[in-house]
């Protein structure tokens, strides 16, 4: 298996090799940092779709990323989600299929209340907050991966960290679930 | 200090809860792939197409992969100019026939021949492919202009994807990836003329077009499955074919033509309704009451299957079709390509 940096090259003349495997490499976690914040499998499919032909776009017009590859991936994929974001989100899907951990439909009815309501409290911080605390909590980056990510100093990301815990706080408190 | 450190416990109990999905759908994920790739195949051969070098007539004899089919058939074109003379005239007028033209024959032909010159599994693919693009295209121009579609017509274009995907199954996994990727830009790019086609279709046509469409679908279901799974893709294919195998007895190295859908002379216009089942003849209003001659109907996969088989045997792709040589080998190749790769 290619690692980045000897896939990015090949990438860039669109070998089908080498976007197969980035694909292979990236979709699942882009898929999933979707399905975390939208709550909708269609949306989520959606979101890795037009992130991987955006870099597809990118690569053909000979531009794109030379170097982190997966930062610039949840970037767009980011932007794309706080554009929804911005749009009367479709109803959260209510899958039937359980979780690692969850045993009972009680279980599975109580993960989807809690997880709407972590989902809508996210979604009323600033886009910028959203982002960090998504990367931190969701995807468990470290403070370095995440700067790389946002394009910030790692400052500027342990402030807004520090801001969006607050708001999430205040927000959930008022759900009486913290 | 670790970030969970910074989290109340009840904060990190919803993240956690957030952090829990059920498993991606596998069909959803191979088709988005499959998706993916197609548009990369597409944006680098729209790059290649730029960097074409002038055209002229030597370049008919530099074979490049992607333009084998058409350079093979301009090709066989000129050496019968130079030979036979005016038949040489005769083949070049027929490129744009469609099915109901005098020279279309000669077309189907040359299609036919063109294939013999080639030894490749991969750009036989590309070949056949690109002839099912010009059987589409062939319906598409008929139902704008409210002729008949000849069930001919549908039937090759499901032959030549069928003897496609059948080599595909021939090759290496990767050799195979790229081939069904190739399959899968085609066959979407007809979908969507059939689509198309359907909006300005007669009432004659629009069963076929809608039945050649549900055919469409259901391969491209079937090629975006083989892309996450390439050893399903080759059991299915080979059951499929050993089922034909199993409801025709007779060989089938040729294609039949059965007669085409046409407006009946007192202007009722109706096409043979099929009851979707192997084998029925539906009486065509119109025709005295007298059944209408077998049509290829859609089996429950979606393919077309000629209800009933000619004894002389011309119902294939092309003259040099080994698809029905006989029981699959799991272990071995299934024949019917050009034995391009080897089983793993």
């Amino acid at each position: 298996m290619l690692t980045e940096s000897d896939l990015l090259p090949l990438a860039l003349n669109l070998d089908s090799n080498a976007l197969a495997q980035i694909y292979d490499l990236y979709s699942p976690a882009i898929y999933r940092y979707a399905m975390r914040l939208l709550g909708n499998t269609s949306l989520a499919e959606e979101c890795v779709a037009e992130t991987f032909s955006r870099l597809l776009q990118i690569l053909h017009a000979g531009k794109g990323p030379r170097e982190h590859l997966q930062a610039y991936l949840y970037r767009v994929a980011h932007n794309w989600i706080t554009d929804q974001y911005r749009r009367e989100l479709p109803a959260e899907e209510l899958s039937e299929m359980m979780p690692a951990g969850i045993e009972t439909p009680e279980e599975l009815s109580v993960l989807h209340i809690r997880q709407a309501h972590l989902r809508e409290a996210i979604q009323q911080l600033t886009p910028d907050q959203q982002q960090v605390i998504a990367l931190k909590y969701l995807e468990d980056f470290d403070n370095e991966e995440i700067a790389r990510t946002t394009r910030k100093p790692i400052g500027a990301v342990k402030a807004l960290q520090h801001r969006a815990l607050a708001s999430l706080q205040r927000l959930l408190l008022e759900k009486e679930l913290v | 200090m670790t970030h969970s450190e910074e989290l109340s416990p009840e904060l990190k109990d919803l993240f956690d809860d957030l952090k829990k999905l059920p498993a991606r759908d596998t069909r959803l994920a191979a088709r988005g792939r499959a998706l993916f790739l197609t548009e990369a195949v597409s944006l680098r051969e729209a790059v290649s197409a730029r960097a074409k070098p002038r055209l002229n007539v030597w370049n008919i004899f530099t074979f490049r992969k992607d333009k084998f089919a058409m350079n093979t058939i301009f090709a066989v074109i000129l050496a019968t100019t130079l030979i036979f003379g005016g038949a040489g005239t005769t083949a070049y007028a027929s490129q744009d026939d469609l099915p109901n033209d005098p020279l279309y024959p000669v077309k189907i032909g040359l299609e036919d021949i063109s294939l013999w010159f080639n030894s490749d599994p991969l750009t036989e693919v590309n070949m056949l492919m690109q002839m099912t693009q010009t059987r589409a295209q062939e319906m598409f121009s008929l139902s704008e202009t409210g002729d008949g579609i000849p069930a001919s017509t549908t039937l090759r274009l499901e032959l030549q994807t069928r003897e496609a995907l059948h080599i595909a199954t021939t090759l290496e996994d990767p050799e195979m990836e790229q081939a069904l990727l190739q399959i899968h830009n085609a066959l979407q790019t007809q979908e969507q003329l059939m689509t198309q086609a359907q909006l300005h279709a007669t009432d004659d046509t629009l069963q076929l077009l809608t039945q050649t469409r549900a055919m469409l679908q259901t391969r491209i279901r079937l090629v975006e499955d083989g892309l996450a799974d390439p050893e399903g893709f080759r059991n299915t294919v080979r059951n499929e074919s050993q089922n034909r195998q199993g409801q025709f007895a007779t060989p089938e190295p040729g294609i039949s033509t059965p007669p085409a859908i046409v407006p009946a002379d007192n202007g009722t216009g109706q096409s043979p309704a099929g009851n979707g089942e192997p084998g029925t003849s539906p009486t065509v209003p119109g025709n005295n009451g007298q059944s209408a001659p077998p049509q290829p109907i859609p089996n429950s996969n979606g393919n077309f299957e000629n209800p009933n088989p000619p004894q002389d045997g011309n119902d294939s792709v092309h003259p040099k079709s080994t698809e029905n040589s006989g029981p699959a080998d799991p272990g071995g190749d299934n024949g019917g390509g050009n034995g391009g790769g080897n089983k793993p």
